[in-house]
């Protein structure tokens, strides 16, 4: 897998630009993982280098699928560190009742074999913000000098509306009183106060959008919103493993402003840079590390991108061939386990994909292997339903001419019911590997890669031509298995067997 | 053929099979006599099929047994008794995706015979079907009706089975072919002394072949013995009605 050969040719450049006599004991390994969003993903760049600085060869498992996929793996070995917002470990990960209660955090997470460091510097809460100018006109700094202005026009997230935490008791405890208060689409907000139809608006505080717009960031002065603090969580094994990386690992502690994350998102987010080079810059300019940036090409991208997205469509489609066709043969003998195993496997089918690859995580981990086991659980239910159409559908009179002339059960198996239903077994397996395709870009969520990878990019950073980056090949390899499927039909599908096979 | 041969190729012993309130085969009582010929006949839905498809074990009695070349038809035993016999299906039953000399030489080549035999078999068989070899390397969809109903005849005498099951064996063959297979089929019947359970619905073509005619009404044997027997004696009314209509075919065979 090229990815991770490039990532490791750069931690080997990195190693070596760094620490030229570190080269003659092994290196650590270690693997940084990092959520699906910018900011998530410039963290685990700014960990991934912090770690290469500190000797270590590092695999930046990038952009998983959320917070519970991240913490699962980490819990599992899986990865080694991540970073993580005190108010997600508190509330959604430790049901803890306060993020700002980080020894609470810190001990909860010691029972679970991890390690917090102290917070990096910025806090990523909600907060409300105005135009610099009208900052400036009124006087505005903190929402308590909010509540005294009467005459402003609010436009709130629907989310802040909708969330326990969010408007309603905001409203409350600091006696806002808008003149209008329009729920609205976080990113509409954006431009609806760049056009001056609303003078404020809520939003996170390292949005990238604050510094290009001008904002003034109100403070929280009564403390309403929860804390998200970025702290870097890690296995504590990693300390006897691999002591340098947590040494570099803790010089972020602190070292991270709201600025820098906003201008390092801006960065990423309106100038098109990548988390790569935004957080080289950073660590260049603010802790004097220096690493390398490499940049593959489109062309790179995509042809690794395609080799992972066949390895999962490929493997999980020869996997479910090989388990769904003797499942269906078994299936089309005895009526009970196929109603079992239809109705099971159709249920399967229902089940989001991520929250099947959540539940595999504890046994398979993240990357290849538990992607391709969704998709094996997905591409099984048209194979097996495929063979047993076609199983079922041969006529009585040649199933027991076949028996008849005395054919033991497995030859006639082979030689007559499997290529008389050859054709329906072909498009069961058709069906399954148009599937797969499909599917497979929810491997992108547990760091499979595919054509998943460009597509979560390209919707994080809303760039079409990122998304198409995916989206196009993944159309094309759809259209190629529809016509490979032609070929393999004509040399599976025995002549004088009732063709086509369309179901 | 078993050490102690018995003087039948098989017997139904109180052999009934239920499918519906309305459809009832048997109970039967019944003995197929070795090397001779016996010719099921009745009206259709009496039950023909069904006593072939018992002697074959595709269809299992519910009350009764049947016997078979000195076997009970036990599930470990069937596949070892069904290669001693030949079975012709009233449709064909030749496999699509064969050939027609694949779906010929399919059950010889299962049991691992020599390839000489193999070859000699077909060779033989087809000109005794009078089945022209080119034909054989087509799929049976490219085959008209009656040569397909050829091939599967030719299948079904393939091991040179103790016991033949024919269900309407000639049925899809223009009268002058018909005329001349039936000949020589019962020739070879003749001389290798095979057991033969035939169905047809020619009665002229029964009388032919049939060394015992059994006449079937609504499951049960209306009347059983030659030809002649029944039309000499006839055990019902149903009898009667059953040669009276079919008689103006048998005239036309009795003529030359
Ligand atoms: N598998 C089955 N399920 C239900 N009923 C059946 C089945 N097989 C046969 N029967 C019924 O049993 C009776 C005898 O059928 P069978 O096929 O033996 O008739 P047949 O004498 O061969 O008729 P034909 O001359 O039309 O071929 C019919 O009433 C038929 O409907
Ligand atoms: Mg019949």
């Amino acid at each position: 897998m090229s990815q991770a050969l490039r990532a490791g040719a750069i931690v080997a450049a990195c190693a070596c630009a760094s620490l030229p006599l570190a080269a003659e004991a092994e290196p650590p390994k270690v693997k940084v993982g990092s959520k699906a969003f910018t900011e998530g993903v410039v963290l685990g760049e700014l960990a991934t280098r912090m770690c290469a600085a500190g000797g270590a060869e590092v695999d930046h498992r990038r952009q998983l699928g959320g917070s519970v996929i991240l913490f699962k793996a980490l819990e599992a070995g899986e990865i080694d560190v991540y970073v993580e917002y005190t108010g997600t470990l508190a509330a959604e990960l430790l049901h803890l009742p306060d993020a700002r209660d980080l020894g609470a955090i810190r001990r909860a997470l010691s029972d679970r074999g991890l390690v917090m460091s102290e917070p990096l510097g910025f806090d990523n809460t909600y907060a409300l913000g105005v135009s610099g100018d009208l900052a400036a006109k009124k006087g505005l700094a903190t929402v308590t000098q909010l509540a005294t202005h009467r005459d402003l026009v609010f436009g709130i997230s629907h989310e802040l509306m909708e969330r326990a935490d969010g408007w309603p008791g905001l409203q409350r405890r600091y006696g806002l009183a808008p003149s209008e208060l329009r729920p609205m689409d976080h990113d509409v907000a954006y431009k609806a106060l760049a056009a001056r139809q609303i003078d404020v608006m809520d939003l996170y505080t390292t949005d990238a959008e604050i510094a290009s717009l001008g904002l003034t960031v109100l403070e929280d002065d009564r403390g309403y919103f929860p804390s998200y603090r970025a702290v870097i969580v890690h296995r504590a094994e990693l300390a006897t493993e691999a002591p340098e990386c947590v040494t570099q690992l803790r010089r972020l502690e602190g070292a991270i402003s709201a600025e820098a994350m906003r201008a390092m998102n801006a960065r990423v987010k309106l100038e098109g840079q990548s988390e790569d080079v935004a957080a080289a810059e950073f660590l260049a300019s603010r802790l004097d590390v220096e690493s390398k940036v490499s940049a593959p090409t489109r062309f790179d991208r995509i042809a690794a991108r395609t080799g992972e997205h066949l390895l999962l469509t490929f493997a999980s489609l020869l996997a479910a061939t090989a388990l769904g066709v003797p499942l269906g043969v078994l299936c089309a003998r005895f009526a009970r386990l196929r109603h079992a195993v239809l109705g099971v496997a159709g249920v399967m089918q229902t089940v989001p994909s991520l929250a099947l690859l959540v539940l595999l995580i504890p046994f398979l981990g993240i990357g290849t292997t538990p992607a391709i086991a969704a998709l094996i659980l997905y591409s099984l239910f048209p194979v097996v339903e495929g063979t047993v159409t076609g199983l079922s559908g041969i006529p009585a009179a040649l199933r027991e001419s076949a028996e008849a002339l005395g054919l033991s059960r497995g030859f006639r198996l082979r030689s007559i019911e499997l290529p008389l239903a050859s054709p329906s077994i072909v498009s069961g397996v058709r069906t399954a590997a148009v599937l797969a395709v499909g599917t497979a870009t929810i491997g992108a969520m547990v760091g499979a890669g595919g054509y998943g990878q460009p597509i979560l990019t390209g919707v994080r950073l809303d760039s079409v031509p990122m998304i198409l980056e995916g989206a196009l090949p993944a159309a094309a390899l759809a259209i190629a298995v529809q016509a490979l499927f032609r070929g393999v039909e004509r040399l599976v599908v025995p002549r004088g067997v009732s063709g086509g096979g369309s179901r | 053929m078993v050490d102690a041969p018995s003087p039948f190729a098989a017997r139904f012993l109180g052999a009934a099979r239920t499918f519906d309130a309305r459809s009832t085969v048997g109970p039967i009582d019944l003995e197929v006599a070795r090397g001779k010929t016996t010719v099921l006949l009745g009206p259709s839905g009496c039950g023909k099929t069904t006593l072939l498809r018992m002697l074959i074990g595709l269809a299992k009695p519910d009350s009764g047994r049947v016997e078979v070349l000195g076997e009970s038809l036990d599930e470990e035993r069937l596949p070892s008794v069904r290669r001693r016999m030949g079975y012709l299906i009233q449709e064909g039953g030749l496999f699509p995706h064969l050939s027609a000399r694949q779906n010929v030489c399919l059950l010889a080549q299962h049991v691992g015979r020599d390839p000489a035999f193999i070859d000699a078999q077909v060779e033989r068989l087809s000109a005794l079907a009078r089945l022209d070899p080119q034909l054989l390397q087509k799929l049976p969809s490219e085959l008209s009706g009656g040569q397909r109903q050829r091939v599967a005849l030719v299948r079904a005498l393939m091991l040179e089975p103790e016991l033949l099951l024919l269900d309407e064996p000639l049925g899809a063959l223009d009268p002058m072919v018909r005329v001349e297979l039936q000949e020589d089929l019962r020739a070879a019947f003749r001389t290798l002394e095979t057991s033969v359970v035939m169905v047809t619905h020619d009665l002229a073509e029964a009388a032919f072949f049939a060394d015992t005619l059994v006449l079937l009404h609504e499951g049960k044997i209306a009347q059983r013995g030659s030809l002649d027997d029944l039309e000499r004696t006839p055990a019902s009314p149903f009898v009667e009605r059953f040669l009276s209509a079919h008689r103006p075919a048998r005239r036309r065979e009795v003529t030359p």
